[in-house]
């Protein structure tokens, strides 16, 4: 932590052009690395998954930091219900539209003709390479069922 | 013939038909507008609650009113969106709302088969979507499900500023991000997707947080 703050306060002498392009390049670093940390993320819940041990749920449910409250037991019914009512298909093409820290601006590839396009938008977890806008496609995803199906 | 897919006419030739985006809640960062703009789109903001675009760009009008269910000096109704702005029913238009609980209403109220008619893809945060408060729950289910008889959801995010809740091995946040497509739009052999729905692309609402996961 010491050595960011030491970082930034270099950052801020620098003159105003230079500041700008050093920010930029923190920004697309702090991006890969929260792209990185969803990864590590799912890896951490599949082998959660698979150890023999207690407490599985308070483990994964620590996994998990808020910035706000803590995460609170929900009524499992309820829960399932709304998951199911917003359960998203495989579909190929998809980008993110938008900037850092503002959540989930995923669609498909606004450059696309949606009319013309069945054949491109055919399901699949692998990008087939047509989305040109993003850098950042849909490459893959991660699988792990549920701890207590 | 080519295939679809290799076809030009794939992608949108923006001078010939450009499309719309609508964005209902704005905030001065807001860079969906700004990247969907600078794409080709023709972004039309609605918001009251701030005075100006906070992005001064050729393809982006701000209207400083909001949307809702009814037309009056502070609010315009989303029918007399799609009508005064001329919107054509074969432009890839997208529609995202983000405003802050009111979101309900409007989908209680609204014709979908309208939105549907105008908007192939769509894209909503829902809010308060709170598993143990099953009176303000329930009606709000049943507005999900009745968005399911015109979109398909294609990705869901959570918010993680949102009250999260954990039971049985599966998440669920209060505020999340659908994003759905037509369902005639939706490919013949798609599947649901199984485990987690996170995808890489994914960006966490806060710095510094991981992604609650979704998992179906």
């Amino acid at each position: 932590m010491f050595s960011i703050k030491k970082m930034v306060k270099k950052l801020l002498d620098r003159p105003k052009r230079k500041q700008q392009r050093a920010l930029s390049l923190v920004r697309e670093m702090v991006l890969e690395m929260t792209t990185v940390e969803n990864a590590k993320d799912a890896l951490a819940y599949n082998i959660l998954r698979d150890l023999d041990i207690s407490h599985k749920d308070e483990l994964l449910v620590s996994f998990y930091p808020k910035c706000g409250r803590k995460i609170s037991r929900g009524n499992f019914a309820m829960m399932k219900r709304f998951l199911e009512l917003t359960h998203p298909i495989c579909i190929s093409n998809l980008v993110r539209i938008g900037g850092a820290n503002d959540g989930g601006y995923v669609m498909i590839n606004p450059k696309i003709n949606l009319f013309h396009s069945h054949k491109l938008l055919e399901s699949t977890l692998h990008n087939n390479n047509n989305a040109q806008y993003s850098t950042q496609t849909h490459t893959s995803t991660y699988f792990a069922p549920p701890l207590f199906r | 013939m080519p295939p679809p897919y290799l076809d030009n006419a794939s992608f949108i030739d923006f001078k010939k038909n450009q499309p719309n985006a609508i964005s209902l809640g704005i905030s001065p960062y807001s860079p969906w507008d700004l990247d969907m703009a600078n794409i080709g789109y023709r972004v039309l903001q609605y918001d009251a609650s701030i005075e100006k675009a906070p992005y001064k760009h050729e393809n982006i009008i701000f209207h400083k009113k909001f949307v809702g269910i009814k037309d009056d000096e502070n609010t315009i109704s989303l029918n007399n969106v799609i009508t005064k702005n001329h919107l054509d029913e074969n432009s890839c238009n997208v529609l995202q709302c983000d405003i802050e609980d009111c979101e309900w209403e409007i989908l209680e109220q609204i014709d979908l088969s309208n939105v549907a008619r105008y908007f192939p893809q769509v894209i909503f945060e829902f809010h308060n979507c709170n598993p143990n408060d099953k009176s303000l729950s329930l009606p709000r289910l049943a507005i999900l499900e009745r968005i399911l008889q015109y979109y398909t959801p294609i990705h869901t995010h959570f918010n993680c500023y949102g009250e999260v809740f954990y039971s049985n091995g599966y998440f669920w946040d209060a505020v999340v991000e659908v994003s759905y497509l037509r369902n005639d739009l939706i490919p013949a052999n798609a599947k649901k997707i199984d485990g987690i729905g996170n995808l890489n692309i994914d960006a966490p609402n806060a710095k510094g947080y991981p992604d609650i996961p979704v998992i179906f």
